[in-house]
């Protein structure tokens, strides 16, 4: 028996925003949820970025496992280019392909990395960095993007990708254009409520998951005017108008929430969750510019990408380290500016320069070291928070492309990997960032109300929505079942089933609804999908 | 573009022998046609055709039609190293023509690499 499962995500949502929204009537539909089921902060991954992250929501494994650390990943261990990840390279299965395995339909719109859409019972429209010009080809199955023609204000160019729209989020955006692009991440929302509805009126799937967006990229360029602590400041009536415009969005966005939770009805279990928090981002460090300083990195002639502003964080930078930096100078970069990751270059025939095994782990030492020493220029305080080394985070079998090293920034926020002459540069204006902590909300028939639980891992979302949709789980999955959300009497009668692998084992009930055939034919299917050999 | 032949139904797609370099521009011409409706695009689509200057391309596009090319072909191509010797390029453009140029060069010969998950983490350990 199935139970039908829905999953709003909420890109880059925190409580720190959130709960003052609710508390203040502008976001009642999500107030009503909150109490009528069980919250906690949620522990993102690291780096805390949307690939990795909802990746590992949606799959229950680490980064280290199913692969994706970052939009891009490097395409061999020694090598300077790196690819796009599609949903070929997601090495684990999501959720809705072991629905489908398990012969439960499942619509899947707006997740990062479901391009080519994974071939799935039910609806797959992909979200993340696809370009609505080529919206069509991620729509699945054959025939969706035109049925979605019928939608009065289906518009694919503001339901997917359009990077003039998109990098504002990161690059800023003229004064005028705030308000308009609001607005538009206001329709887009819009647009992705309508296909939910479209497609569960046509045939609900037991599996539901769509991702609203518009959180983070609002976030990253409005944090001034979201930020509670930041309300006080705003003079001028421009920052009031964007304000309310910011406002306005998250009571759309409330709008959409309480008419799909009523759509979907109280016996539905309802998860809210995001794959990070947000917070305030303080300053910028030009992270090759400080690698250049200490000797580790050499730009070609004429070559060095000066910033354009301090911001410098756009994708369109991409690729550029390839032909700007002089490799036989240069043992250690950061090619990708959304992962904080250095990737060191290692000895070999082509790089004379890099760094040899033997002097790696020494190498790989004193980076971190000096990155400990990194202080911002006008207040003294540490620039990094933390570092990690790539068996600490990325274990497993594309340990090898992963980089080096890792950085979690004491502002949380993402490196530049453009050129300047100070490494550390205060920025004109705080912006939004990312920070570890996102949120989760749940809500259903057989969970506890208005209760607060610890804090829980993003590990721990994916066994929690399996076992919603009373599947089994397997021994694979990294995180816990969430046990304190679940009532007490739903606890004894519908325990989680566990299974080893995909093999079948006994239930810890001993009461499990798939028998040996069923599980060898979702043994089959994995297998179909590529997940099992 | 029927997803079907992303994943294979054409000729030249995954599995069958290398296609001809005819076949692939049409593959590829096929590919643009498919979606350069919903660009409202009413020009002519040839081997000539600019992928940035005709079409208005951003960088993405090229990478996720480089991904819906692998897709068909079922086989990984080195298209980070072919963007960033594109990025090096006094005109930064690439046409139809040299697309297919491109793909036709690296294009393996009869039963093309699949891209399952279980294959690319048995290659990658």
């Amino acid at each position: 028996m199935s139970r039908r499962t829905l999953l709003l995500g909420l890109d880059g949502a925190t409580f720190d925003v959130l709960d003052p929204l609710m508390a203040d009537g502008v976001m009642p539909s999500l107030q009503k949820l909150t109490a009528s089921g069980v919250r906690a902060s949620l522990r993102s991954t690291v780096p805390a970025l949307t690939p990795p992250a909802w990746t590992t929501l949606v799959t229950g494994r680490s980064p280290g496992a199913h692969g994706i650390f970052d939009f891009f990943r490097k395409n061999e261990p020694a090598g300077l280019h790196f690819s796009f990840l599609t949903a070929n390279d997601v090495a684990c299965p999501p959720i809705w392909s072991l629905a489908s395995a398990a012969g439960l339909r499942s619509t899947i719109l707006n997740f990062p990395v479901t391009f080519p859409s994974p071939d799935v019972r039910g609806h797959v429209i992909p979200g993340g960095f696809i370009p609505w010009r080529q919206l069509r080809l991620g729509c699945h199955p054959k025939g969706l993007f035109d049925r979605l023609r019928a939608l009065p204000r289906f518009n694919p160019r503001e339901l997917a990708h359009d990077m003039t729209h998109e990098a504002k989020a990161v690059e800023g955006c003229a004064d005028e254009e705030y308000e308009s692009w609001i607005d538009m991440h206001i329709r887009r929302e819009r647009q992705w409520a309508d296909i939910v509805r479209f497609l569960h009126d046509e045939a609900a799937a037991e599996f539901t998951a769509v991702l609203f967006d518009g959180t983070d990229k609002i976030q990253h360029l409005c944090w001034r005017f979201i930020d509670p602590a930041g309300a006080a400041s705003l003079a001028s009536p421009w920052e009031r108008r964007v304000r309310d415009k910011c406002r306005e969005y998250f009571s759309e966005l409330d709008t959409l929430i309480g008419e799909l939770a009523a759509l979907f009805g109280r016996d539905t279990t309802i998860v809210i969750a995001s794959d990070h928090g947000f917070g305030p981002q303080v300053r910028t460090f030009f992270i090759n510019s400080w690698l250049e300083r200490m000797g580790c990195l050499a730009w070609r002639d004429g070559a060095k990408p000066a910033a354009d502003g301090p911001a410098g964080l756009g994708v369109r930078q991409l690729a550029r380290h390839v032909y700007q930096l002089d490799w036989t100078r240069t043992r250690a970069f950061a090619p990708l500016p959304s992962g904080n990751g250095i990737h060191i270059v290692r000895a070999d025939a082509a790089h004379p320069a890099g760094v040899r095994d033997d002097e790696y782990s020494a190498f790989r030492d004193r980076l971190a070291f000096e990155l400990r020493q990194l202080r911002d220029p006008v207040t003294g305080e540490p620039v990094v928070a933390r570092i990690s080394m790539r068996e600490d985070l990325f274990d497993g079998p594309y340990m090898a492309l992963a980089p080096d090293v890792t950085l979690e920034l004491q502002d949380g926020g993402l490196v530049s990997i453009l050129a300047s002459d100070e490494p550390v540069v205060r920025r004109p204006f705080i912006a939004g960032t990312h920070r570890p902590q996102g949120i989760f909300i749940a809500t259903g028939p057989e969970l506890r109300r208005g209760v607060r639980l610890d804090a829980l891992s993003i590990l721990d979302v994916a066994p929690f929505l399996l076992h919603s949709l009373d599947m089994p789980l397997s021994s694979s999955l990294e995180g816990q079942w969430i046990t304190g959300a679940v009532e007490p009497e739903a606890l004894s009668s519908r325990p989680p089933r566990y299974e080893d692998g995909i093999e079948p084992t006994a239930s810890a009930s001993g009461q499990s609804d798939f028998d040996a055939a069923d599980e060898a034919e979702i043994l089959r299917r994995l297998q179909a999908l590529g997940y099992v050999e | 573009m029927d997803r079907r032949r992303l994943r294979g139904g054409h000729p030249g797609g995954r599995g069958d022998m290398k296609p001809r370099h005819d076949q692939i521009l049409d593959t590829v011409l096929e590919l643009l046609r498919g979606v350069a409706g919903d660009w409202e695009f009413d020009g002519q689509l040839t081997s000539d055709t600019r992928l940035f200057a005709d079409l208005a391309f951003e960088s993405l596009d090229l990478v996720v039609l480089g991904a819906a090319v692998q897709e068909h072909f079922g086989q990984k191509f080195p298209f980070a190293e072919f963007f960033a010797d594109i990025g090096q390029r006094a005109v930064r453009d690439l046409t139809v023509r040299e697309w297919v140029e491109f793909i036709d060069g690296h294009l393996q010969d009869g039963n093309a690499r699949g891209l399952s998950p279980a294959t690319i983490v048995s290659e990658a350990v």
